[in-house]
């Protein structure tokens, strides 16, 4: 049965006041702190991610609806792998001679730059292949080329570098600041406004290239414009926080699943709600034990059961 | 009385990329018709809907009045039979999808005419094939299609719920002003409810019945290869 608007009120206000929980608790983890430590190392850590999960989410949602497969996410398009190859080549290639400081801003940037090099290929891609299935065969088999490369170099730079390049690719909500904060929020606006605008779009696509296309839907543009709002989103989240998978992945499940329905005028800002949470709770718990874990190895330990639950229960929505 | 023509099809050329399937098409499409197009695979059923359609190749050029329901649409969890038909009105709806007043009615009509409304808020993932197909069909007449294309609205559909469809089809002929052009396998039973037939024939040749018996008998026959004959055909088909 589906969700009335009575019991979907419920459910936002549970979801909003467990997000805000979870926050707080996350915030004050570790006992009292000195506003410094507050303002400066907390705060920022909670909001980056806050936003960088609902920025993943949005991303995967689109990617599942425009390439209609219930595993695709963000980094199924070679997003990541592009963004991984840009941060190996500025920390392997740049060498270890300059500071920590400068080494961190290359390396958001060179990931950045290789993010949308990698999304500006899957654009050109999408124009020519005209189905979800040669597009998404074709998004993989980028991702393994760009990997493949990454390989290479790592197989041929010296012991800092990797070290250097390893702290980046296993993935941290703590390395943004408050300038790096504006830019994700910023992107997430971008993110959001594509979104909304291409919701019946993302609807109608669900049915079938065949479909859309017989009902008037321009399919092409529709998935142009969702891969385009999910490219920037990545790419920005990957280059200051690392390739961090599974949230683009099992958060529009749980969205869906909550709200009894794929319509994405309710799965937009659902799965933004979930992939926050998602991402609170990796935070969480890479802070519990004595020494910080990497960010997206808890977020792996949180998204694996969800995604075998998804896998085992059978169907899902969205399918 | 011949009914009003609809739409006159002449000298239709099909085909896609650069292979040529068929030429020569012609056939009217006239108020109350319910055409059952038959052939072999991959004789042009699908191709010719589609250029009907205003599909054809990499052109996509809608006729206002002429809806094609696609063979095999996925019955996407999370949808309601109503959200689907507001989902299909696409060139129709508001930027977030929401329908006009007047089109909320029609698609109200709709769901009532084709006697779908205990299913209305059902989830389509939980309909039968059937119903799913009658779906499509609703959101031909909210579309206000007069002429309706569909392909193998009847494929792998059990007896019951294929009766059923092409009961449908033939009551939505019956409405002022509404054709049916479908495309199926089901010789037998669309024999029953198709007014005439039109057939891509094992020569090659497109061919279109009259409204008599022994003509659309003719007709089905050209679609078999003659080393077969219609010897072939079992007897009880007729």
């Amino acid at each position: 049965m589906k969700r009335t608007g009575h019991d979907s009120t419920y459910i936002w206000g549970a979801g909003i006041g467990i997000l805000i929980m979870l926050a707080c608790w996350d915030l004050l983890h570790g006992g009292l702190a000195s506003g410094q430590v507050l303002w400066h190392l907390r705060t920022p850590r909670v909001l980056t991610a806050l936003l960088a999960g609902a920025a993943l989410a949005l991303a995967g949602t689109q990617m599942q609806s425009v390439l209609r497969n219930p595993l695709a996410d963000p980094y199924i398009m070679g997003v990541s792998a592009g963004a991984s190859l840009g941060a190996g080549l500025a920390t392997m290639l740049g060498g270890p001679d300059t500071s920590g400081a400068i080494q961190g801003i290359t390396i958001a940037a060179a990931a950045f730059i290789g993010a949308l090099g990698a999304s500006a290929v899957i654009l050109l891609a999408s124009r020519r292949f005209r189905t979800a299935s040669s597009l998404l065969i074709f998004g993989v088999m980028l991702g393994f080329i760009v990997n493949a490369l990454v390989s290479v170099l790592q197989f041929t730079s010296d012991a800092e570098s990797l070290k250097m390049f390893y702290s980046w690719s296993a993935g941290s909500f703590s390395n943004a600041g408050w300038n790096e904060i504006i830019i994700m929020s910023l992107t997430l606006a971008v993110g959001i406004i594509i979104a909304r605008n291409n919701s019946k779009g993302l609807d109608i696509i669900m049915f079938g290239d065949e479909f859309a296309t017989m009902s008037g839907a321009p399919v092409q543009k529709i998935r142009l414009r969702a891969i385009l709002g999910c490219s920037l989103m990545t790419a920005t989240v990957t280059s200051f926080c690392g390739p961090l998978g599974f949230v683009g992945i099992v958060a529009p499940h749980i969205a869906r699943g909550i709200f009894r329905t794929s319509s994405h005028r309710t799965v937009i800002p659902a799965c933004m709600l979930t992939g926050a949470t998602i991402s609170l709770t990796a935070d969480l718990l890479s802070h519990m034990g004595k020494n910080p874990l990497p960010a997206a190895s808890t977020m792996a330990i949180v998204g694996v059961p969800v995604i075998l639950y998804i896998l085992l229960k059978g169907r899902g929505y969205g399918e | 009385m011949e009914n009003r023509i609809l739409h006159s099809i002449r000298n239709l050329t099909i085909g896609y990329g650069d292979k040529l399937l068929c030429d020569g098409i012609s056939f009217d499409i006239c108020e109350g018709d319910c055409l059952m197009l038959c052939g072999a695979n991959g004789s042009g059923k699908t191709t010719l809907l589609k250029s009907l359609a205003g599909l054809s190749g990499q052109q996509v050029c809608l006729p206002e009045d002429i809806v094609m329901i696609p063979a095999r649409i996925p019955k996407v969890a999370g949808f309601t039979l109503r959200e689907f038909v507001r989902i299909s009105c696409f060139s129709r709806s508001d930027m977030s999808g929401r329908l006009s007043p007047v089109m909320e009615a029609a698609l109200g009509n709709a769901i009532d005419a084709l006697d779908m409304s205990h299913l209305a808020d059902r989830d389509i993932s939980t309909l039968s094939d059937g119903e799913f197909q009658k779906a499509g069909l609703v959101s031909a007449l909210v579309r206000k299609a007069s002429v309706i294309l569909l392909d193998e609205p009847t494929a792998f559909l059990d007896a019951e719920n294929r009766i059923s469809v092409l009961k449908t089809l033939r009551e939505i002929c019956d409405r002022k002003g509404m054709a049916v052009i479908f495309s199926t396998h089901d010789l037998h039973d669309g024999l029953k409810v198709c007014t005439k037939v039109l057939a891509f024939g094992a020569d090659g040749i497109f061919r279109c019945s009259s409204d008599s018996i022994s003509s659309m008998n003719d007709t089905v026959s050209t679609i078999f290869s003659s080393s077969r004959s219609a010897a072939a055909i079992p007897q009880d088909l007729f």
